[in-house]
């Protein structure tokens, strides 16, 4: 019987496969051209059966030889450090640095439990005016403070 | 030109006081941040990468060096006072100068890393100004099938130094050759591997990837762990900064041997200063004449190692600078700085621009007599950073490395990627996948393919052009030699434990 003997592993050759497979996919419409005279999709191409080769042996190996098992994931701060900096990606722009670093503070806080709500709000308005002061003050980056 | 008319060229681009200053922030920068708890030298270049934006291709390249052996610096302060190494190789700085530190014995620790380290640095520093020239000059003769092969044996070195399964680093390798492909292909002006998305069009971002990767999953994996992994650092009994006469003895022939391990293994792409270490440790210990005393506090356990690292870290920067490829992934994201910088590493940049080459390696040597300077008085000050609480401190490192990815471009998409690259960067610790060899293929994977095109232009289609040049032949020999003697024992032990089981 097929039995997942490293889960680790098994993930990590699934993860391979789907990387070569999902380029292979977006490859299919370009040209793939001769050695001689490659086109856009030779070289990628190449790289893509090679990972997928690779990922194959991989997940035969965990099905073949015992190893660790998935760990759980820290989901909390993974989605409060990543939502974070994707949130001032997203605001930076029309809002400003200045609140738009107040928020990073803010939900980068989140990531941590057992913070007080006034312990935030005063930490993230020092750490953004700071910020502000240093990029915009000092190293004079064209950045935009305010929304207005 | 001889060796000391080029240095004294690099002094003269080195020691202007613009350059002076940069190389003094980078430093100052490098080791505090090196010195917060969990913010190893990768991490802490990768979030100061945007901030040498905008300054000289010298003052950058300048800067970050002094970042990088800051960031060392800081990273042995760490080992040797809370026992938390800040980075694989002062994983071993650990063993011995932690048990100095609670014997009250902090500031000899301290001071002799700094001294070993220090040596260590100019020596490296004069090696690299000897070897360098004949180096380019070998590397001027390389065809675009040489330098494919060139490349390949430099990944395939990272494969061979890399921790964890050999296999999985091959993937690594490969997904970021993959992705170094995404964007619109320079030859037919097709978009590759963008699925539809106008972001990549111009390709994946080195800073925002390299942020990701490093810095963000790191924060996510520091607040997972919970930072107080290390003791209470042991600020209270520090008596006196200076090593005794017996402490200098003891360790004078410990960093001379320390310096020839590092200097030697550091030209070797991998894990290179954290091998070197590793080795000056073993040696030092085989050597003593007691070697019970390692691991209660010997000072050659500090000495040695500490100044192999070093010499590693500098002597890593020699297939940067002459062959313009990367030896560990410090050094891809140093190149990552240098295209941002419009320059293309490799055997050119010598000829080219030699006050530029030569103003970075007379750097490196100034940097490290700032470090010995500025350090020593300051470890007062790195001890109480030390007591800064992790909730404090990565808001802060978030905003800022948040802050650094959008002032490259101003450019919302860029600090999504980064987000995306965190993500990505923390699956790979799950799974066990180092980054590091990702960030190496993603660095390498353009060159690659362009030298693979002209090679093949040259040969007119023929696959065989690799083994009839005897270089590269030779040098593709090698990595099949190489990849082979690696995966086969891996392979072979798992099998053991299949029978085991």
């Amino acid at each position: 019987m097929i039995r997942i003997r490293n889960p680790q592993d098994f993930a990590a050759g699934l993860f391979f496969i789907l990387v070569g497979a999902g380029a292979l996919y977006a490859l299919s419409d370009l040209r793939m051209g001769t050695a001689l005279r490659m086109g856009p999709a030779y070289v990628p191409t190449l790289i893509a059966w090679a990972i997928i080769g690779v990922g194959a042996m991989v997940l035969i190996g965990a099905l073949a030889i015992p190893g660790p098992s998935l760990e759980s994931w820290a989901w909390r701060p993974l989605l409060f450090v990543c939502g974070a900096t994707a949130f001032f990606g997203v605001v930076v722009g029309k809002i400003g640095l200045i609140l738009a670093g107040f928020g990073v503070v803010v939900i980068a806080c989140l990531a941590v439990p057992g913070l007080s709500w006034p312990k935030i709000l005063v930490f993230a308005a020092a750490i953004s005016s700071a910020a502000a002061a240093l990029f915009s003050g000092l190293l004079g980056l064209p950045m935009r403070l305010w929304p207005w | 030109m001889d060796v000391f008319t080029q240095l004294a060229l690099g002094f003269s681009v080195a020691l202007t006081p613009q350059n002076l200053l940069y190389c003094l922030i980078g430093s100052l920068l490098g080791t505090l941040i090196g010195v917060l708890p969990g913010v190893g030298p990768v991490a802490t270049i990768a979030m100061l990468l945007p901030i040498t934006y905008n300054l000289s291709p010298a003052g950058a390249l300048i800067m970050l060096s002094g970042i990088y052996y800051g960031a060392q610096y800081g990273g042995s302060t760490t080992a040797i006072l809370v026992n938390l190494p800040g980075e694989t190789s002062s994983v071993v700085t650990c063993l011995d100068g932690h048990p100095m530190a609670k014997d009250g014995r902090a500031g000899p620790a301290l001071a002799i890393a700094a001294m070993g380290s220090f040596f260590a640095g100019c020596v490296a520093t004069i090696v690299i100004a000897i070897v360098s020239t004949p180096l380019v000059s070998v590397a001027m003769a390389f065809g675009p099938a040489e330098y494919f092969s060139l490349m390949a044996l430099g990944l395939i070195l990272t494969v061979v130094l890399a921790r964890g399964s050999p296999l999985k680093a091959v993937g690594m390798i490969l997904a970021g050759l993959l992705l170094s492909l995404v964007g619109t292909d320079i030859h037919s002006g097709a978009e590759r591997l963008t699925f539809g998305l106008p972001v990549l069009t111009g390709g994946v971002d080195f800073v925002p990837l390299a942020m990701g990767l490093f810095g963000l999953s790191e924060v996510v994996s520091n607040l997972e762990k919970g930072t107080a992994a290390g003791g209470e650092p042991l600020t209270k009994n520090i008596r006196g900064l200076f090593p005794s006469a017996h402490d200098l003895r003891q360790s004078a022939p410990a960093i001379l041997r320390g310096t020839g391990i590092g200097t030697v293994l550091g030209v070797l792409p991998g894990a290179s200063s954290m091998v070197a270490s590793f080795a000056s440790y073993a040696l030092e210990k085989k050597l003593a004449k007691d070697p019970s005393r390692f691991g209660k506090g010997a000072i050659e356990g500090v000495a040695g190692p500490e100044s192999a690292n070093n010499a590693g870290a500098q002597t890593s920067f020699i297939p940067l600078l002459a062959l313009g490829i990367p030896s560990n992934s410090v050094m891809a994201l140093m190149i990552g700085a240098m295209m941002i910088q419009g320059l293309q590493p490799g055997p050119m940049l010598m000829s080219k621009q030699p006050d530029l080459f030569w103003g970075v390696i007379a750097s490196m040597w100034i940097g490290n007599a700032m470090l010995l300077v500025i350090n020593l008085p300051l470890i007062g000050i790195w001890v109480r950073l030390l007591n800064i609480p992790y909730w404090l401190l990565f808001p802060g490192i978030l905003l800022l490395c948040s802050i650094g990815v959008y002032s490259m471009n101003n450019e919302a998409s860029e600090v999504l990627l980064a987000a995306v690259a965190g993500v990505l960067g923390y699956l790979f610790i799950k799974l066990k996948c180092e980054p590091a060899p990702l960030l190496l293929g993603f660095v390498l994977g353009g060159m690659m393919e362009e030298n693979l095109r002209r090679a093949m232009l040259i040969s007119r289609g023929d696959p065989r052009i690799f083994v009839t040049s005897p270089l590269s032949a030779a040098l593709l020999a090698v990595a099949a030699i190489l990849l082979v003697a690696t995966i086969l024992p891996a392979i072979r032990q798992k099998r053991e434990k299949l029978v085991e089981d």
